[in-house]
């Protein structure tokens, strides 16, 4: 095994630089932190982060920006469990189950399986990355617009499975979403569409709409009944999940890491879309699919193995292709090139060392992102214990500062305000809020892609039908939205 | 206002709120699509040959919702009424809308402060006043828990990632 | 004392200011508290890192330091118009792109370059044309010959419709008097990316985006749409020396709203003349594979004024322009 062997010597020379692996647990921690806060994404503190590394040798600049991506990936998962406020898009999957179970009082357990499963998805990722890059990387490069376009029809066929009680009000939900997906520029043409005149509408202003409709709305409801008392009645206890309990999810987070992987490869698909699709293959595998949605832990299991899964994919395009497998990457991409190295083809060949030291500092940020995880959870659950009547307006207050904080724009908070009434209302009559967010993800990338692919096959509509990877997608995504007819036309059946 | 819960005998039975919310939910939602279709029906083409133009996918969304407002007004309608068995008295319903409204006016309030005096002040006073509206009142631990809140959101964001919060256009 | 005709006059430009009594007080002393440089678009790209770089080498030549703040959103509107209505006084300066000059014309701006006083060009990178390395084109001649027996063939990926490389290809076109088939992504790199794949022919994005691929043998670029040769691309010809007399250029500096006091800019355009002379300034971009290129504000207005010239006859003819 030559890898092992360089691991090994990667592995050995990272210990004689202290600093970068100070640093690469500083940037842990940041990420962390930035990860769990609304508004601020991975992207926003890679990007942060990137002029401090000018001065750094390359090992200590990209270790720290490492940290801060591995660290934002995994920190969203913490306020989505314990306060519904996803702080990052894929943390809108892990919301879904993860603050019902804090409903149910066991934040504790339900934090300590997403910390475990963003370690094992993200290492397994990483392990994946150092050993397998070569093989994996020309997958990135079948994907075209017509396979994209077919992933995001794929990821949009989720809605039938997030869709809770009444799937008719769940496609309603979904196709509002979609709707409201096409406000801003056309991603062909440039025409402003729906923007009524205002520039700031001219993209879509998705993770304002993705706040308000989680974290607003649940602030809102809150508001019903006020009061002093624990926002939630049971302490966070246990965080660390039995054994017995893990060992049965394992099976999904194996699953869910390799989805997350291979999302993470295809360029132009991220956490956010590996999270969504994992929660749906898990709910499909599930004996109990009834159970998602309601508090299911190994949803959260799956969300976080998912979303930490592709950061070893994505790293794995940029590296060896030198092309970005999402937004993050693509700001690492101009971290590297700062410091002088070119990723892509070469740098594996004239690189090597210096590859390998980073692939041992990437397994070192994970586990230092556990470490810090578990001994900061009981710390962090202690929000759990303010009295509802601060905890609630300061949520409020949060998602007001951390939307500005995205575009430094009030109008967006506007949005996000806007967002959470209209979530507040969509939930007093059982309309699912997790459609629009996924059909925000989904819906500019569908039609970008479609159109696209219109234009690459010169008008022709046999894209649909001619290439394999897309009508493997087209199928699932139907058989998606068949899965739950046909579920109830068996139980029927039985019950007949 | 929680849901109120159609009693077991039919599971798929709604209350009459329930079935009238329905009904206008499905109303509003078919507006929206008509006139997203309506305003759609005039973008331009971008000419490009191969291109079905901005226009396509909005209408398709809007033509699927107007089928799917259709369906949700007849699913509706098939369902049995009956009255809810636990639903809330009359005058503890009105007591929950006027304190969400309460929370939200005040919450857009706040918004519209940040805006004009800046962040700082505006976010002090609004954390102090929803902590007393939701029953949070103590004379001292309010207004030092406002401070506190506001300052520790204004380090984390303002210094340590070094995002600028607004000033408000009054100072600008 | 002032007097009412002098309390008029200062509200009458207090009002165009602003607000009365925050006048740009001195302009000698300026600048007495930092300035805010405005990034039309995301953080980490690269006129956000050309930005990131000049903030960090001013120090030396500016008394207050330069903070970049990040407005993104409308493909760089709401940045520059953020500029544009900013107080006169220079404490708020934006980066300019090439896309001042091509946002009015496709009716997503209200401002013009009329609104601005250019500082200084910073960086300028021509477009390129790059196919895959086992392309049948070994020459810009034979790509230019098949396109033209081919009309419509062709597949160039851009960073979008409207943006600056499809306006480039779409000029060569019509030079050419054929048609390519103008394929958008989101930005040069997944364009990149698609023509690695062998999913569109070639790619019309400026070398930096595509030099990696290049060195690394997976590319090829034919031909440079600029002046003069690209730097570490020696023996990729120009089309002007094939006798096409195109050259579009992409270019970052530093603007300032129209309004802004003439002595005032004086100190910005010393001050910007001096940090992109630092040798750290030019090496920081040479790392990003940018291409240095210092122009001092009046020959930046020509620049300017040029190429707003062609992007309007352009992309009107091309029927973007509304």
């Amino acid at each position: 095994m030559h890898e092992l062997q360089l691991l090994g010597q990667g592995a050995i020379a990272l210990t004689h630089q202290p600093m970068a692996l100070l640093l690469a647990v500083f940037g842990v921690m940041l990420g962390i932190i930035i990860g769990a806060l609304p508004g601020l994404t991975a992207t926003m503190g890679v990007a942060i982060l990137l002029p401090f590394t000018f001065g750094m040798d390359p090992v200590t600049g990209l270790l720290m920006i490492n940290g801060v991506f591995f660290g934002g990936v995994y920190g969203g998962s913490i306020t989505a469990i314990l306060l519904k406020i996803p702080g990052t898009p894929a943390a809108a999957a892990t919301a879904m189950d993860g603050y019902e179970l804090t409903k149910k009082g066991l934040a504790g357990i339900a934090l300590g399986t997403a910390t475990c499963s963003s370690f094992l998805g993200g290492t397994i990722s990483i392990i994946v990355l150092i050993f397998l890059s070569p093989i994996l990387a020309s997958f990135a490069l079948e994907f075209s617009a017509s396979e994209t376009f077919a992933l995001a029809v794929f990821g949009l066929s989720i809605i039938a499975s997030i869709s809770g009680k009444s799937p008719i009000k769940g496609l309603i939900s979904g196709f509002v979403g979609l709707l409201v997906a096409t406000v801003g520029l056309d991603p062909l043409g440039g025409f402003p569409r729906f923007t009524g005149g205002f520039t700031e509408l001219y993209s879509v202003p998705f993770i304002p709409v993705m706040i308000g409709l989680f974290a607003a709305t649940e602030a809102f409801v809150q508001m019903e009944e006020p009061g002093v008392r624990k926002a939630v009645s049971m302490a966070l206890g246990r965080v660390l999940p039995p054994w017995a309990t893990y060992k049965k999810m394992l099976p999904t987070v194996g699953r869910s890491t390799a989805l997350g992987i291979a999302i993470g490869i295809i360029p132009g698909a991220g956490a956010d879309i590996a999270a969504f699709v994992a929660y749906n293959e898990a709910k499909r595998f599930s004996k109990t699919p009834e159970n998602y949605g309601k508090g299911e832990l190994t949803a959260v299991a799956a969300c976080e193995s998912g979303a930490n899964g592709c950061t070893g994919g994505a790293l794995l395009t940029m590296l060896t292709l030198g092309v970005p497998g999402d937004a993050v990457t693509a700001v690492m991409l101009g971290a590297l090139t700062l410091q002088g190295l070119q990723p892509g083809p070469l740098l594996f060949k004239e690189h090597s060392d210096l590859v390998f030291t980073l692939f041992s500092g990437m397994l070192f940020c994970y586990v230092t992102m556990l470490i810090l995880g578990f001994s900061s959870l009981h710390f962090i659950g202690k929000v759990l214990t303010m009295p509802k009547a601060v905890l609630t307006p300061l949520i409020l207050a949060l998602c007001i500062v951390g939307t500005y904080a995205l575009n430094n724009s009030v109008f967006d908070i506007g949005i996000m305000l806007t967002a959470g009434i209209v979530g507040y209302l969509m939930q007093k009559w059982d309309f699912p809020a997790p459609p629009i967010v996924l059909a925000l993800i989904m819906g500019p990338m569908a039609e970008a892609n479609f159109r696209r692919a219109l234009s690459l096959s010169d008008g022709s509509y046999d894209f649909l039908w001619t290439r394999p990877i897309t009508v493997a997608f087209l199928t699932v995504a139907f058989l998606s939205l068949m899965l739950p007819v046909w579920r109830a036309w068996k139980e029927r059946r039985a019950a007949a | 206002m929680t849901q109120p819960i159609p009693t077991a005998a039919d599971e798929r039975a709604i209350t009459p709120a329930n079935r009238r919310a329905s009904l206008i939910i499905a109303a509003l939602v078919a507006a929206l699509a008509v006139a997203a279709i309506y305003v759609a029906k005039d973008f331009p083409s971008t000419g490009q040959r191969t291109d079905p133009g901005a226009s396509r996918f909005p209408m398709i969304y809007g033509v699927v919702l107007l089928v799917l407002c259709g369906l949700l007004v007849l699913d509706t309608l098939k369902r049995p009424v009956v009255e809810a068995v636990d639903a809330l008295a009359p005058a503890e319903l009105m007591r929950r809308i006027v304190n969400v409204a309460i929370g939200m006016g005040l919450t857009i309030l706040g918004v519209y402060a940040i805006d004009f005096v800046g962040y700082l002040p505006a976010t002090g006073v609004y954390l102090a006043v929803a902590m007393a509206v939701m029953g949070f009142r103590h004379p001292l631990w309010n207004p030092l828990l406002a401070v506190a809140m506001t300052a520790a959101l204004y380090v984390a964001f303002s210094i340590g990632l070094a995002v600028p919060l607004p000033v408000g256009s009054l100072f600008e | 004392m002032l007097t009412r005709r002098r309390f008029l006059e200062s509200i009458a430009l207090g009002s165009a200011a602003a607000g009365l009594g925050t006048l740009p007080a001195f302009a000698e002393d300026y600048p007495t508290k930092g300035i805010e440089l405005v990034v039309s678009y995301g953080a980490g790209g690269g006129t956000d890192l050309v930005a990131r770089a000049f903030a960090d080498q001013a120090k030396k030549h500016l008394p207050q330091a330069i903070g970049v703040v990040n407005k993104t959103g409308g493909s760089g509107a709401i940045g520059f118009s953020d500029v544009m209505i900013a107080r006169p006084d220079g404490y708020k300066i934006g980066m300019g792109t090439v896309e001042l000059t091509m946002l009015p014309h496709m009716g997503l701006a209200r401002f013009t370059i009329d609104d601005f006083t250019p500082i200084c060009r910073l960086n300028a990178e021509p477009a390129a044309i790059t196919v895959k390395d086992d392309a049948p084109w070994k020459t810009i001649e034979e790509f230019l010959d098949y396109a033209k027996a081919n009309p419509g063939k062709v597949r160039i990926g851009n960073s979008g419709t409207g943006a600056i490389w499809h306006i480039a290809m779409a000029a060569l076109a019509t030079k050419l008097g054929t048609e390519f088939n103008h394929i958008p992504y989101e930005g040069a790199n997944p364009a990149v990316t698609a023509l690695l794949g062998g999913h569109i022919e070639a790619v019309g994005v400026s070398p930096p985006e595509v030099s990696s691929q290049v060195l690394a043998g997976k590319l090829r670029m034919l031909a440079v749409v600029g002046d003069k040769r690209a730097k570490g691309f020696d023996n990729v010809p120009t089309l002007k020396e094939k006798g096409i007399d195109l050259s579009v250029y992409t270019w970052r500096g530093i603007v300032v709203p129209k309004k802004v006091p003439q002595p005032i800019v004086d100190i910005l355009r010393k001050a910007a003349k001096a940090t992109a002379d630092e040798p750290g300034f030019k090496e920081a971009l040479e790392k990003m594979n940018l291409t240095w290129a210092y122009a001092d504000g009046p020959e930046f207005r020509k620049q300017m004024e040029h190429d707003n010239a062609f992007f309007k006859e352009t992309m009107t003819r091309l029927g973007i322009a509304k």
